[in-house]
């Protein structure tokens, strides 16, 4: 399932409460580091994947706090692909 | 606006971060890509007529695709990056790996999908410059959401269009993608205290380098 902004990202974490949510940072209506805090908030546990055009390495120690299983700086290639679905299933497998 | 020594460094920090941004580009586009030192300028608003001079692939009348985002709060400006319109397309198909018949005007022409891509593409491209000058000055930097446009510019158009902010850090280079070459332009569009925070930043640079 997708969501197009923040908001409706935590509409659908409420509804649906999925095992993994990769997510942007720069997002419209509530952006991702806001979605994710709040997600925290209720659950320490979701396994959440940060993906981001953002190169700061400022950013990435501010969402570390945030206890993110990975943070992966766009574009997205095939290679990352295929390590996204191997954390994803040893995420899975753990 | 800088020295020789300032415009040195600043063109090898900049050749640095577009090399970097080029990388990405390449990562998306799956060709390796060639490009060009980039001409660095700091240039004052009252000046920027030179650019259609200076730049006329791009800035000359017609059509331009302009991908922007506004960035903030201490080192403060917005990044545009701009291509022709038809060049654009050219960005577009290689990313989505489709091929293009120069002499088909109908393949050549922007769909609604194209503007995602290319707002993308101007996304990753300049959080990766902008965010390597956040980096430099040690400032924390927050964006805008990414915008594209497709501007008809008219020579008149073109000061309006800019007249924005009173300084412009202008990269101009040239991308090669499998032969096809992309000619695009960076424009970083400052606040005055922007500039000082910039200028003071490569003075403290080279002090270290020359002391």
């Amino acid at each position: 399932m997708a969501a197009s902004n923040g908001a409706e990202g935590l509409v659908l974490y409420e509804q649906q409460k999925p095992d993994y949510i990769i997510s942007d940072l720069l997002m419209p209506e509530i952006n991702g580091r806001e979605m994710v805090a709040r997600i925290r908030e209720k659950d320490p546990d979701t396994k959440i994947i940060i993906l981001t055009a953002d190169v700061q390495k400022t950013t990435r120690e501010i969402i570390k706090d945030y206890n993110v299983l990975s943070f992966i700086n766009k574009p997205i290639t095939a290679e990352k692909i295929d390590c996204l679905v191997k954390l994803l299933e040893e995420g899975k497998d753990a | 606006m800088l020295n020789e020594l300032q415009k040195d460094l600043l063109t090898e920090l900049v050749n640095v971060y577009i090399g970097q941004a080029a990388a990405m580009l390449s990562e998306m586009v799956n060709h390796p890509i060639v490009l060009n030192i980039p001409e660095v300028e700091l240039v004052k608003l009252t000046n920027s007529e030179r650019l259609s001079q200076t730049y006329p692939g791009v800035f000359s009348p017609g059509h331009i695709i302009s991908s922007s985002l506004k960035f903030g709060p201490d080192f403060r400006g917005k990044a545009f990056l701009i291509f022709p319109a038809q060049q654009a397309k050219i960005l577009v198909n290689a990313c989505t790996d489709e091929m293009m018949d120069i002499n088909d005007i109908e393949t050549q022409n922007l769909i609604d999908t194209d503007f995602d891509v290319l707002k993308e593409i101007g996304n990753i491209i300049l959080n990766a410059i902008i965010g390597q000058f956040g980096d430099l000055l040690e400032v924390r930097l927050e964006y805008s959401i990414p915008e594209i446009e497709l501007i008809h510019v008219s020579a008149a158009e073109q000061q309006i269009f800019l007249q924005q902010h009173l300084y412009m850090l202008v990269f101009h280079t040239v991308f090669n993608i499998s032969e096809m070459a992309v000619e695009g332009v960076i424009l970083i569009a400052l606040t005055m205290n922007s500039v000082s925070e910039l200028i003071n930043k490569i003075d403290d640079l080279l002090e270290e380098t020359y002391a």
